[in-house]
């Protein structure tokens, strides 16, 4: 380790200076005040951990959206209310967006007053609505979800910070009157390790995370957070099969957000953009192949559903604030 | 097919040209990533993944592989030479392979952590294709409370092993646990926290500003303000800086005169490897940690020890093969380079889980075989580059600094395009050099930063498995060995300190009597 002991003192203060005036001037450029989008990379924020459905499907369409932009598109995991941060804050200038869950990020402004606010969001429209499912682990012995309603012992729930599985789980404890404990986990694979582990003894993610392992027997499915039924585990009750249709609203978006304030015609261009990208037959053939839902929807087409989840959530707030305040 | 029995398809596979291209091409890749302090492997992952998409997933896993077992080769380079990490589990490398790079032993050194690198990363794969049924139970004994005992194990530990006072190592640990804590956080919905109503400390500090500003940034202010404090010119050996050929490949053999402190580090850092979110950034420091209280000659760590050395790189490379194991095993990512992995399988449309290991043996195999022949390449690429790397010593430690300065900053800006990101790296590696003009180990502060977060998190995580019920931490065998061989370390060093107070305390002064 450098100790100092045997070095005399002898500053260097001009070619110190020099070296960071010039270390600036390397990384500092200027910015035009109006320059023409797309003008150089373009930043994706993913405010999720790395190796989620949220980070394989940005990364799978990065490419195809590079090619329509005509400029690199970098994708960067910032996970949790950072990431989301430095979306709300970057530049309107097109040049930063990022892929958000409404949903979570709503429910965070309930909660807690973060410093940036979703709603004044530019929100561009959603690569697609997944749906979750939530699973039991085999160390809890719970093989329906008939058996938590009216439960007296808590349950404990994995998450990963405020996201749609936590509320989406909030909002089905509240309903069928089970009493949850959240487990925070720091990433989903450690949420996965959780579950296989006992740890927790109900779990929610995207459909595809679980399959392998309900097959392998370490996971129990329990209910398909959707209104319908998903084909990829046929057998697993929807909200509609257990009473509860009306939660089929508080579905996950992955949804594509930039700073407030982008002006009118940059927005339009990367709508553009994402809507050639998501009908672009590469595109399509990664989604078949990864098993992701298609359902994407951009511009005014999105923005009823943006507009619904700000009003239905809420209604609900006394629910959140005291399972999350617990 | 058994996993086992396609091994003749994975070795059919690695000896043909486009993986062997693609595991070259990761290799060099990881490698010179690893050269430049700053660039994490991650960084190198994310630039390359989208370039992967029309390969053959066979050869993408060779391409993968060879990045990531060639990248901690690379950092070892700057840490060694310079005292500077390449990557952030090369830190504890600088422990002891600065030193020896001091007294004119780069090449040795090099050589010391090429040998050691591959006997690590070999001792790991074979561990981990032999013992995968035995390795599964084993990892599911580790939980958040055991890890939480692992975590606080080795800080008190390391905050003992650490050089000079142990006040002042406890501070430096102390004050990397609470820059850790800046930002979002907390037990279950993240709240701001040291954040004093800016948005930029929301962000909290990343690890490659703290890795970066206090470890490479400091020490290129050292050679800007001292003019001095560059290795390999010995007066007392006469041994001229530049690469020596014989000093390496005697030094590659050298770990095999260390056969225990080999053993032990790479079973530690398999086990580390295997478990989910903690990584060779932890394992460096637990392996040295093990290395100094095991070792006969203690007393040379730190100051230029082989075994030091040897300890500090074998974990390193021998956790790759462990981080296969949740990823094969579970579908799991044992780090963060292996959740890009899964990431590109879940858009090669394959599914991670726990059949994966029979289902795509062939691309477990190129990920074993590749980490394995990466080694080899990185060795020689060690060899192509140090020739040049280790004459550095002879251009002015002023234009060193210097240019150490300007690196750092163009890479931190790669990580979040963000200027006050290479500010706080500049503000960082001045505290970091005030830090050590008080003999503050900066080292120390990077061990609280690692660890104390995964301690918090893992506290949290642990409580609310057990309903609130500290009993938690205590509820298993493993916690509950974890948890004495804490206590003992705590309380050794307390006995210490005592020992040492008690031996400076003056002599008392007997009062005279006037009558004689």
């Amino acid at each position: 380790m450098t100790t100092l002991q045997d070095h005399r003192w002898t500053p260097t203060i001009q070619g110190c200076s020099a070296a960071l005036l010039f270390a600036l001037a390397a990384i500092w450029s200027p910015t035009a005040a109006f320059a023409q989008f797309p003008n150089g990379p373009v930043r994706w924020i993913l405010p999720e951990p790395t190796g989620g459905n949220f980070d394989a499907l940005a990364r799978g369409i990065a490419p195809v959206l590079a090619k329509n932009l005509k400029v690199p598109v970098v994708v960067q995991n910032i996970p949790g209310p950072e990431g989301v941060n430095q979306v709300y804050r970057a530049k309107p200038d097109g040049q930063t967006i990022g892929m958000l869950d409404p949903m979570g990020e709503l429910a965070r402004e309930i909660v807690m007053k973060p410093d940036f606010n979703v709603h004044e969001m530019t929100w561009l429209g959603r690569i697609n609505a997944g749906t979750n499912l939530v699973v039991a682990s085999k160390k809890s012995g719970i093989t329906s979800f008939d058996e938590l309603k009216g439960r007296k012992t808590p349950v404990r729930i994995g998450i990963f910070g405020l996201s749609s599985p936590f509320v989406q789980l909030i909002m089905l404890s509240s309903a069928a009157k089970f009493p949850i404990v959240p487990v925070n986990y720091r990433t989903i694979g450690e949420l996965i390790f959780g579950h296989v582990r006992g740890d927790t003894d109900l779990s929610s993610l995207g459909v595809n995370a679980w399959l392998k392992h309900i097959e392998a027997g370490n996971a129990v499915p329990i209910l398909m957070v959707g209104a319908e039924r998903d084909a990829r585990s046929p057998n697993t009750p929807s909200l509609n099969d257990v009473g509860l249709g009306q939660y089929g609203i508080f579905t996950i978006h992955r949804a594509v957000s930039a700073p407030p304030g982008v002006p009118a015609d940059v927005r339009d261009k990367l709508v553009a953009a994402f809507r050639a990208t998501m009908t672009d037959p590469t595109t399509i053939a990664f989604l078949e192949r990864a098993k992701f839902e298609s359902n994407s929807l951009w511009g005014s087409d999105f923005d009823p559903i943006a507009k619904g989840l700000g009003a239905a959530l809420p209604e609900h707030a006394d629910v959140l604030k005291q399972a999350v305040t617990q | 097919m058994d996993f086992l029995q396609q091994l003749p398809v994975g070795l059919d596979q690695l000896f043909s040209l486009k993986p062997l291209i693609g595991l070259l091409f990761g290799a060099a890749y990881g490698f010179l990533f690893g050269l430049v302090p700053g660039l994490q492997p991650i960084t190198a992952l994310a630039v390359i993944l989208p370039f992967t998409f029309n390969m053959d997933p066979v050869v993408a896993m060779y391409v993968f592989a060879g990045l990531i077992g060639a990248n901690g080769r690379g950092g070892c380079i700057p840490a060694i030479v310079l005292g500077i990490p390449g990557t952030a589990q090369n830190a504890a490398t600088v422990f002891d392979g600065y030193p020896m790079s001091q007294r004119g032993e780069a090449s040795r050194a090099l050589g010391i952590a090429s040998g050691t690198a591959m006997l690590g990363a070999t001792f790991s794969l074979v561990v981990l294709v032999l013992f995968i049924p035995v390795f599964v139970p084993f990892l599911l004994n580790f939980g958040p409370a055991e890890l939480f005992w692992v975590m606080t194990f080795g800080l008190v530990a390391m905050s003992a092993a650490l050089p000079g006072p142990f006040l002042k190592a406890l501070f430096a640990v102390t004050l990397g646990m609470v820059l850790a804590a800046i930002g979002y956080g907390g037990p279950a919905v993240a709240v701001p926290r040291f954040t004093f109503g800016s948005s930029y400390l929301l962000d909290g500090i990343d690890l490659v500003v703290i890795i970066s500003g206090l470890l490479v940034v400091s020490q290129a202010f050292v050679y800007l303000f001292e003019r001095s404090g560059m290795p390999s010119r010995s007066v007392a050996t006469g041994v001229k800086a530049g690469m020596q050929w014989r000093a390496f490949f005697a030094g590659c053999y050298e770990p095999l005169k260390y056969p225990g402190a080999v053993i032990r580090s790479s079973i530690l850092g398999t086990i580390v490897g295997t478990v989910p979110g903690v990584g060779g950034k932890v394992a460096q420091f637990l392996s040295y940690n093990l290395g100094y209280a095991t070792s006969r000659e203690r007393e040379k760590f730190g100051h230029g020890s082989t075994e030091g050395l040897i300890t500090a790189e074998a974990a390193v490379d021998a956790k790759e093969g462990g981080m296969l194991l949740p990823t094969f095993v579970f579908g799991i990512p044992g780090n963060g380079e292996m959740a890009f992995v899964l990431a590109a399988w879940t858009i090669y449309g394959l599914q991670p889980g726990p059949l994966f290991l029979n289902e795509h043996a062939d691309l477990a195999w190129a990920l074993i075989l590749g980490l394995f022949v990466a080694n080899v390449f990185a060795t020689i690429l060690t060899l192509g580059c140090a020739s040049f790397v280790t004459r550095i010593p002879n251009v002015r430690p002023e234009y060193i600094g210097l240019t150490i300065i300007l690196v750092s900053a163009v890479a931190t800006m790669v990580i979040r395009s963000n200027v006050w990101d290479v500010a706080l790296v500049l503000i960082t590696g001045l505290f970091g050099y005030l830090l050590l003009l008080a003999r503050i180990s900066v080292i120390g502060v990077v061990i609280g930063f690692v660890l104390g977060d995964l301690m918090e998190s893992n506290f949290y995580t642990a409580l609310q498995t057990g309903f609130g019920d500290y009993r938690i931490f205590v509820s298993s065998s493993v916690s509950i060995v974890l948890a004495v061989a804490t206590v003992l370390v705590i309380a050794a060093v307390i006995v210490r300190a005592i020992r040492r107070m008690s031996k400076m305390a003056p002599d008392v002064v007997q009062p005279t009597s006037t009558f004689g």
